[in-house]
């Protein structure tokens, strides 16, 4: 995976942590998932790269469709990162709020400067960009496969060039989020992570509709995997600005400053 | 003698930081700023003044090697060189596009002529086209018809290309010829002198008004057995190699062109919420391709051999492009296609409709990524 490059873990060491990390997001364990990453030696992995054990965490929950909840204990890190408190985990509330969740479940919600405020959406931005990421590419994998199968006028139906242009196309967006997420991690910038989420949420969207198109009337069906994650797309693009609404806020912005920022340098 | 050598600067940031100060500082780049091309033969002509500026300065001479007349340093130099001038809003002379694509080319399969021509090619004192095309033979390359015939010491060359881009302003070209027997296997690359009888260059005028590309009628022009680029037989390998520059510098090169596009953009129309999705739209996009042909570039700097996912990176520019422009045409309304003032502009806006067909289609380059990327079935 060519986005790895960026990354201080060795190629053998993130494999593993993949499969690693694919079984903990989809076992059916009431543990919490951070004692279940504990298990895997999570804190090592984070310590010595952290943006790519997130970014590789949240794509494979994309990827996995796993319903484990990862990003109110990651919110919490981040939380207890940027103000030395602790809690289990965090939601994000209307500007200058947050929704704290103790060990025991019990809520309380808290009042922080607008710096923390926006370093945690970017962060909560950032993570559900990763999540999208994993689903536009699995769409994508998952639909290659299936034009390989399906045959009609004695053919594999993945011959035909409309098909492949519909996730060609699919696939280079991924390619481009991908690399958008990459540099979010890396540069923790609270604008790049709005950049990221834009481009993730467009091509979650654009993937599943052309893999849908690619799967016909069959991936139309409750009981196939396919709408599962088109509703997850919907739901994921939802949070912390939808697509269109971030292209809206980024063109604000560099119609407001006349600015135009280039995210990531030589 | 420059006053830079290759351990002047440890980092492209730093070489840029360096190379923006003379730039602003420096009488004899003035001319240059902000120029804006009345036609393509007027920038050839006046930015020659400019490139052989930043060359005998050394500027341009980072990121090649010193055998070839270079102070050194990898693609990075080059590339950063890129993003100075968008930045600093100064033209790029045409011909370092030519050199992205042919130098390292000509680095690998002929380094006798790299040493040779290199400098020459560098200051902008020789032109050089590319021929590739033919009017049978566009996104079928290889059936491509034009004939490389032994004479003597060296070849004749018979036959036809066309979209030979600056071919007119050109002293010499890089052409693809059929040595052998069809198919890819038969073919060979050369460098021609286009100034000899047997090669007439005739200008085609683009949809921009501009004569961006040529028709090169060939009937007996001769190749010494020097100017072979590679070996007999080898031409579609080197023609590949080529690819793999082409897709990634000129992608680096255009996202710095977009990015900079926009922001004079949004200094010359007033704001209008109306366009803010747009303008998001096509930022996001060009942030997507600068990262990834920043990739590329850093890849080609390790000097990593590219496979068949190059094309992503045109398919990314494609995007881009479009959008950008499209951008560029809302939020001016009118005024492009009509203001005097930006003329240029509205060239440069009709020159972009191109950007999904030269270099390999947008449609060929999706059945590459399926097919070859994907693992799509092929029929």
């Amino acid at each position: 995976m060519r986005n790895d490059t960026r990354t201080t873990l060795d190629p053998d060491m993130i494999d593993m942590l993949r499969s690693s990390l694919r079984h903990v997001l989809t076992d059916e364990s009431t543990r919490p998932l951070a004692d279940r990453l504990a298990d895997l030696g999570w804190k090592e992995v984070v310590d010595t790269d952290p943006a790519t054990a997130l970014r590789t965490l949240f794509e494979i929950k994309g990827d996995t469709l796993s319903g484990a909840d990862a990003l109110g204990p990651s919110l919490a890190s981040k939380y207890s990162e940027l103000t030395g408190a602790s809690s289990a985990s965090v939601s994000i509330g209307r500007p200058g709020h947050l929704t704290l969740v103790d060990g025991s479940g019990a809520e309380n919600e808290v009042s922080v400067d607008e710096a923390t405020w926006a370093a945690l959406q970017a962060h909560g931005r950032w993570l559900v960009a990763c999540e999208l990421v994993g689903i536009g590419r699995h769409v994508i994998a998952s639909a290659v496969e299936y034009t390989k199968d399906r045959v009609q006028y004695g053919k594999p139906i993945g011959v035909f060039q409309a098909l492949q242009h519909r996730l060609a196309s699919a696939h280079a967006m991924v390619v481009g989020a991908g690399h958008l997420i990459t540099e979010a991690g890396l540069d923790g910038d609270p604008w790049t992570a709005t950049v990221a989420k834009c481009m993730a949420g467009q091509t979650a969207e654009f993937a599943c509709t052309q893999a849908q198109q690619c799967y016909g009337a069959i991936g139309f069906t409750f009981e196939h995997e396919f709408p599962a994650y088109l509703r997850r797309t919907y739901t994921l693009d939802r949070m912390f600005g939808d697509w269109r609404t971030l292209e809206h806020e980024i063109g604000s912005r560099l119609q407001a400053t006349r600015l135009v920022p280039r995210i990531g340098s030589l | 003698m420059p006053a830079l050598a290759a351990d002047t600067f440890a980092t492209p940031a730093k070489y840029a930081a360096a190379l923006a100060d003379f730039l602003a500082s420096d009488p004899r780049a003035q001319p240059y700023v902000g120029y804006r091309a009345p036609s393509l033969e007027h920038a050839a002509e006046h930015l020659r003044g400019f490139q052989a500026l930043i060359f005998d300065e050394g500027w341009s001479r980072l990121g090649w090697p010193e055998s070839a007349g270079g102070l050194g340093g990898d693609p990075r130099f080059r590339a950063a060189m890129f993003q100075t001038l968008w930045d600093l809003d100064f033209q790029i002379p045409e011909p370092f596009t030519t050199l992205e694509i042919l130098v390292p080319v000509l680095l690998v399969f002929a380094p006798h002529l790299a040493d040779e021509l290199l400098p020459g090619l560098l200051r902008g004192d020789d032109t050089w086209a590319q021929a590739f095309s033919e009017p049978d033979a566009g996104s079928d390359l290889a059936s491509l018809r034009t004939r490389l015939e032994p004479d003597g010491d060296g070849f004749r060359l018979y036959g036809q290309k066309v979209w030979s881009t600056f071919g007119h302003l050109s002293r010499r070209s890089v052409l693809l010829a059929r040595s052998g027997g069809p198919g890819h296997k038969g073919l060979t690359m050369v460098l021609v002198d286009l100034d000899q009888d047997g090669a007439d260059v005739r200008p085609i005028r683009a949809q921009d008004g501009e004569n961006h590309f040529s028709e090169i009628f060939l009937d007996g022009a001769y190749v010494p057995r020097e100017r072979v680029i590679g070996e007999l037989g080898q031409g579609w390998a080197v023609a590949m190699y080529m690819l793999q520059w082409e897709r990634g510098a000129w992608g680096w090169l255009q996202q710095g062109r977009f990015h900079k596009r926009l922001e004079q953009m949004l200094a010359w129309a007033p704001t209008d919420e109306r366009h803010s999705a747009s303008i998001g739209h096509a930022y996001t996009l060009a942030a997507a391709l600068r990262l990834h042909t920043r990739d590329t570039v850093e890849r080609l700097a390790r000097e990593e051999s590219l496979g068949p996912e190059v094309s992503i990176d045109k398919l990314l520019l494609i995007d881009a492009e479009t959008a950008t422009w499209n951008t560029v045409r809302e939020h001016l309304g009118g005024r492009l296609e009509t203001d005097p003032d930006f003329h240029w502009l509205f060239s440069e806006y009709m020159f972009s409709r191109a950007a999904p067909i030269y270099g390999g289609s947008l449609e060929i380059q999706r059945t590459l990524v399926a097919q070859r990327v994907l693992g799509m079935p092929r029929d």
